[in-house]
């Protein structure tokens, strides 16, 4: 598995480093952490207020049992006009910890770095409403996650979710989506909802039969899976009433435009309103 | 290749086994896919295999189990742990029965091939 | 040998009433009978006579296929009473006078939970359902456990449920490993769910205990607690399934069996109004 974890020096993003660590570590999954800066800041050096998060960042990968073990004498070498990669010695881990500062506009760098690496998802920080943004580009968890091609996890807690809850509005799952809720059921020792998303005119015949194919493969998995049904108008209320104590995951697959429109609707709602942290799943 | 690499992969989600096989196949290395623990167990007392790529969590049959018993029976095949339900417990007990390595799920297919070709680049430099 | 009815249509609700039904009948030892009903749009309905008769087989021959195709994606593996029966009609009618022709001990339907109680309330209030001489079970949804809590209240003959959970099982081939929990359910605005001590040992809910113990279901664990509908429901997640007796009106028992996500077995019991 790999995971890329992209970060600015904001409080949201301590917060996702954490997080994607706790993952990581837990999944021996091979890491890209990706720093990211302004692109008016000079041109020779990254701020020391970066180089000072990402050494943070790398120490919550970095404990001695962790399979990132390792990464001293680290130094960030400049590969290109607006990257830097950082090299370290001492990495006797058996995983991967790469370390690269991106910048300019972040949302193109986060997704440059993506189609480089194709990970199997991205953990980003969202942020609270009225505080600081990726670096002034408002919205970027939920541009993100309209755009990328792979997963998206934006971590706005630290914590351990009852439940994961995945919410289901048309009939493309895939494999890789089913996977990562594994992985994170398991980690949080967590439940599982699989809740449809009802229109006007009720359940769609081929979403309803998506969901009982997904409810079958967990439960002959051993995991804990519930079924629920919400109305697409309900279901900024139900996301705020779930984050309380609930992970919330949204399946975004290819669609229709109308299906599209809703979705981004849908996504907005999940990721603005929602207290807890939301995975999109792709 | 000098000697082909044999491989066993023993899954119980036919898709992985699907994928896998013949772009192994494409490398150059004989494969055998097993989708029931038990068939797998049987065809390892049967001959030995240079790497086996293993599941974690199998109806019947613990992974844990196939490997351990995989590693008795021949210490010199490197096995290659994969799971759905990773956690750190699952991967240090795996590493202390001599794993080569461990992949969560997903993977794409170029990652476990790179973990395969590390393997079996050990196997032929001892 | 006893039967349950189960009402199936081919969607998920079904599905999941499928796997558990078919786990309950092989506990009791009882036969599955499933009904499925095809109701026409009212723009299908045709003609009459010959016309009608053809019209209405074709329909019964798509209803037959659709629970074939569930049962064998189900896989389901239990003691069957017959065919599956397809009326073409209104689900309502032809349920309840399936269950006047036949002798049901059991019926049983699935249901997708949604967060607004008030739409399981509806269910409640359906003709067939209130109608029903025998026990309803409604399959939210499958919880691996063989944990069964009674939930109890004032409005409740404990004794009577026990008398009538008992004799669901009386051709049972074998005792099932079922854990039992008395919860005796007391409403109250508080910050978490209280766990109040048993007490007196003369309540309704140690006549219960009793009773289990005498029938050889063991020592059940007894809980009396306060708190609201929500934090109730939260706590009761873990049960495989909740008997009770069926909620005739509004009350904070009945909205904590709306709220549950787990299957629910609802016993008709003669209405207390003024305790409810």
């Amino acid at each position: 598995m790999k995971i890329l974890l992209a970060a600015d020096i904001e409080n949201y993003s301590y917060v996702a480093a954490q997080e994607a660590a706790r993952f990581a570590v837990n999944t021996w999954a091979d890491v890209t952490l990706l720093g990211l800066e302004h692109a008016d800041k000079g041109t020779h050096e990254i701020s020391q207020r970066l180089a000072k998060a990402l050494n943070t960042y790398i120490e919550f990968f970095t404990a001695p049992s962790s399979p990132f073990a390792g990464f001293d004498d680290r130094s960030l070498v400049k590969q290109g006009d607006k990257t830097w990669e950082m090299t370290a010695s001492g990495q006797e881990g058996r995983k991967k910890l790469r370390v690269l500062v991106r910048r300019g506009d972040a949302l193109e760098n986060i997704l440059a770095q993506t189609w480089e690496d194709e990970p199997d998802f991205i953990v980003v920080g969202g942020a609270v409403a009225g505080k600081p943004e990726w670096l002034g580009e408002i919205n970027l968890p939920q541009k993100l996650a309209s755009t990328a091609p792979c997963s998206v996890l934006v971590v706005k807690e630290k914590k351990d979710p009852e439940t994961v809850v995945c919410c289901l509005d048309h009939d493309h799952v895939s494999q890789e989506s089913l996977e990562i809720i594994n992985q994170l059921v398991t980690q949080h020792r967590a439940q599982l909802k699989v809740v449809g998303i009802a229109d006007g005119k009720g359940l769609a015949g081929k979403v309803e039969a998506k969901m009982n194919e997904v409810l079958r493969y967990y439960t002959e998995r051993g995991i804990r899976s519930w079924v629920e049904l919400v109305k697409s108008e309900d279901l900024s209320q139900f996301a705020r009433n779930a984050s309380a104590s609930s992970l919330i995951g949204l399946w975004l697959g290819k669609q229709s435009l109308l299906k599209k429109i809703f979705s981004k609707r849908m996504l907005e709602q999940l990721i603005g309103e929602a207290g807890s942290s939301v995975l999109i799943l792709k | 290749m000098s000697e082909q690499t044999s491989i066993l992969i023993l899954d119980d989600e036919p898709i992985v086994t699907k994928r896998l096989k013949p772009s192994l196949e494409k490398k150059g290395y004989e494969v055998e896919t097993f989708t029931e623990s038990k068939d797998a167990l049987q065809r390892i007392r049967q001959r030995t295999f240079d790497i086996v790529v293993t599941d974690l969590k199998m109806e019947g049959m613990d992974g844990m189990q196939f490997l351990t018993e995989v590693k008795k029976r021949s210490p010199d095949t490197e096995v290659i742990v994969i799971t759905g339900f990773a956690t750190m417990e699952t991967a240090k007990e795996s590493f202390q029965k001599g794993v080569f390595d461990f992949l969560a799920k997903p993977f794409k297919l170029g990652e476990i091939a790179a973990v395969i070709e590390k393997a079996d680049a050990k196997r032929r430099g001892r | 040998m006893g039967k349950s009815l189960i009402y199936l249509n081919e969607d998920l609700a079904s599905s999941i009433a499928l796997r558990f039904a078919a786990q309950i009948v092989k506990q009791t030892g009882m036969k599955l009978q499933t009904i499925h009903v095809e109701e026409p749009e009212k723009e299908e309905q045709a003609g009459t006579g010959w016309v009608r008769r053809t019209w209405e087989q074709g329909l019964i021959e798509a209803g037959r296929d659709s629970v074939q195709r569930l049962l064998k994606t189900e896989k389901v593996d239990c003691s069957f009473a017959g065919e599956a029966k397809v009326v073409v009609g209104d689900p309502e009618t032809a349920i309840m006078e399936e269950l006047l022709h036949g002798i049901y001990d059991l019926y049983i339907e699935g249901y997708l939970n949604t967060p607004h109680s008030q739409d399981f309330h509806d269910l409640l209030a359906t003709r067939r359902l209130r109608h029903m001489s025998c026990p309803v079970l409604i399959v939210k949804n499958l919880v691996p456990s063989n944990r069964v809590l009674f939930l109890l209240s004032e409005a409740v003959d404990s004794t009577q449920l026990i008398q009538d959970f008992t004799q669901l099982f009386s051709q049972a081939p074998e005792r099932p490993p079922i854990e039992v929990t008395l919860f005796d359910y007391r409403f109250m605005e508080t910050e978490t769910l209280r766990f109040l001590d048993n007490g007196n040992s003369a309540s309704p809910i140690h006549d219960a205990e009793k009773l289990l113990m005498e029938k050889g279901w063991g020592e059940p664990e007894v809980l009396i607690v306060q708190g609201t509908p929500e934090q109730a429901a939260h706590y009761l997640k873990d049960y495989g399934l909740v008997v009770s007796s069926y909620p005739t009106r509004t009350s904070p028992r009945a909205e904590l069996i709306a709220l549950i996500p787990n299957p629910v077995l609802l016993f008709k019991q003669a209405v207390q109004p003024e305790k409810e």
